[in-house]
């Protein structure tokens, strides 16, 4: 019996994989009965063999934008109990490091631009660097990428690069202090020293937005946001920095504890309290903490850019989250505290009011924000974490609308016309690095965002404040 | 002596095949070169040596396409082209020169990130080396 066929719906939107063969836990996918079909049983395998890791807990869980990884699936969250050998993973984690979401809001509304869209996303085109291939604008030495890892924006702050509210205004208020850039190889820091404040190719992207309704009217007054006021969205990672990590502990690790013994090679581990988990632990802390200095410099680009054309500009930052992590957090289980590394890999953290003292000052009343990026040319929304994801999802929900279709697949099934005609049609802007990415991203690719956040808000690990529209889209 | 890609939901799956592993490898280092720099016909002005080691043909094929990402993002060298490659099946150690040129010459998106264990496969089929990858993009 495949694993699909074995699934048990437990709840409107839960659906349970049961324990079987080396399974510690249950597996357990949030999904609708509308996107459930478009879940692949590659997919659902990967939670089950997410769920035979040492000293996970409770239950693999799959959010409902999961699709088919490597290793473990993307949209898959687990949490291991550090203290009774749980593991930490680097392909539980994912190659991009941090890859994350910032939204920072402006003073413009849509008005004030709709009549030069075109100029805006091709001067901010022309600002901020794919770097795909040539590094960036910022070369950094190596005693410099040292401060960048472990000091995260707090750098940048000394540098002028950011100011003391971005910092305020980023998960893990911008520095993940356990970060130790010696335990970074050389080769890892070879690879990211000119990449800082660059997208980077594939899914990333930079995006002016549009707000375009509001749900939440509280949460979206505290959050600055107003319909018809224009946004930006950055999404991207720790270039080849995070992914020279990834790979050098995946290698190491391999030949520490073996493979053999593991459902995928990808899902090679460490105990947490070990030399070598500790290590990784640290490494990807500072590969964390270059993300989150290289979507401020971006920022910083953006901000000197608009000031040309817009000489009253304001552009302040909404939140920055992360992707791909591993945090060590405090969840209760069975009426006791315990001590879990949390893996999320395409998948966000969603803390609810109750984790105030991890959330910056103005928002400890309504939760963390939550940016979930739609397909290229559909909506992104604003959410805002809940505390009945805690019991839930170990705090976690979807990451973005999640694919559902290959690369190779979308090749074949669209041509660049249709897909450009198709932004057009909505009045969407689009400058790409490539045009073959234009396709392989194609909206029909992805699961509908709408449906994806539906399931987070109904389930209750990720309430709806705001939906965003694309007005201009810059790939790298 | 070809490569071709194969579906895979997030990321890109690869199959490369030759009568020798040494021209397997060279096949999949192509296949690789497709996702870095696809239709872009880049010149053999420079040559770089390659020497990797591995403990077992997995892990030798993935330090090998590794290392063609890391001389684009660490040397800006952009390679072409894969010219005389020895391996020693038995110490798992390979030894390739690889033709290139300078990346900031050409205008590319190279989508490439790293190379996974997930659903590797090094094998003999019917008389020749087969070998699949997926390459996290």
């Amino acid at each position: 019996m495949t694993y699909k066929e074995q699934l048990k719906k437990i709840g409107d939107y839960e659906y349970e994989i049961p324990k079987s063969g080396n399974m510690l836990v249950p597996g357990l996918i949030f999904a609708s009965d509308k996107l459930m079909p478009n879940v692949e049983e590659t997919s659902i395998h990967q939670v089950a063999n997410v769920a035979t890791l040492t000293g996970i807990q409770k239950y693999s869980i799959g959010m409902p934008d999961i699709h088919q990884g490597y290793g473990a699936p993307i949209g898959g969250v687990a949490a291991f109990d550090i203290n009774k050998k749980g593991i930490i993973s680097p392909g539980m984690v994912g190659y991009d490091i941090n890859c994350g979401v910032r939204l920072l809001r402006t003073n413009l509304m849509f008005d004030e631009i709709k009549d030069k869209k075109k100029e805006f996303i091709h001067s901010l085109n022309r600002t901020v660097p794919s770097g795909v291939g040539r590094g960036g604008k910022f070369h950094l030495s190596k005693e410099e990428m040292a401060e960048v890892l472990d000091k995260g924006v707090e750098w940048a702050v000394e540098k002028g690069y950011a100011t003391k509210e971005d910092l305020e205004y980023c998960e893990e208020f911008g520095r993940l202090k356990q970060a130790d850039s010696s335990e970074v190889s050389e080769r890892a820091i070879a690879r990211g020293k000119s990449q800082l404040g660059t997208l980077g190719a594939g899914n990333h992207f930079l995006e002016v937005q549009k707000v375009e309704k509001i749900f939440d009217p509280y949460a979206a007054e505290v959050l600055g946001l107003k319909e018809g006021q224009i946004v930006i969205m950055i999404h991207c990672g720790s270039r080849g920095l995070g992914h020279q990590i990834a790979s050098d502990y995946i290698r190491i690790m391999g030949q520490e504890f073996g493979y053999e013994h593991l459902a995928d090679r990808e899902l090679i581990n460490a105990p947490f309290s070990s030399d070598l988990g500790q290590k990784y632990y640290k490494s990807m802390c500072a590969g964390a903490n270059f993300a989150f200095v290289s979507r401020q410099m971006i920022t910083h680009l953006i901000r000197e850019n608009l000031k040309h054309d817009f000489p009253n500009i304001k552009v302040d930052l909404v939140y920055d989250i992360c992707h791909n992590m591993a945090k060590i957090e405090k969840h209760v289980i069975d009426g006791k505290e315990v001590e879990l590394c949390v893996h999320r890999k395409g998948a966000t953290r969603s803390f609810g009011p109750s984790r105030a003292e991890v959330l910056p000052s103005a928002y400890k009343k309504i939760g963390q924000p939550i940016f979930i990026p739609g397909s290229m040319g559909t909506a992104s929304y604003v959410l805002v974490g809940t505390d009945k994801a805690e019991d839930l999802s170990f705090s976690s929900t979807a990451h973005g609308a999640g694919r559902i279709m290959s690369r190779t697949g979308a090749m074949k099934k669209y041509t660049r016309a249709q897909i450009q005609a198709e932004l057009e049609a909505k009045g969407v802007d689009i400058e790409a690095g490539s045009l073959k990415g234009i396709v392989e991203e194609a909206p029909g690719a992805y699961k509908n965002v709408d449906e994806v956040v539906r399931v987070s808000h109904e389930a209750g690990i990720g309430k709806m404040v705001a939906r965003l529209v694309p007005v201009a889209v810059m790939k790298g | 002596m070809s490569y071709e890609f194969l579906p895979h939901t997030a990321d890109a799956k690869i199959r490369a095949e030759g009568r020798t592993l040494e021209e397997a490898f060279k096949q999949a280092a192509l296949g690789l070169g497709e996702l870095m720099y696809g239709g872009v016909k880049v010149s053999s002005t420079k040559v770089r040596k390659i020497s990797v080691k591995g403990h077992d043909l997995e892990s030798l094929l993935l330090e090998f396409l590794e290392e063609f990402i890391f001389l684009l993002e660490a040397k800006y060298f952009l390679f072409g082209k894969v010219g005389k490659i020895k391996i020693d099946k038995s110490k798992f150690t390979l030894e390739a020169e690889v033709w290139g040129d300078s990346a900031s010459r050409y205008k590319f998106n190279n989508k490439a990130k790293a190379i996974t264990y997930h659903e590797m496969l090094i094998k003999k089929v019917r008389g020749k080396w087969r070998i699949e990858f997926v390459v996290d993009i």
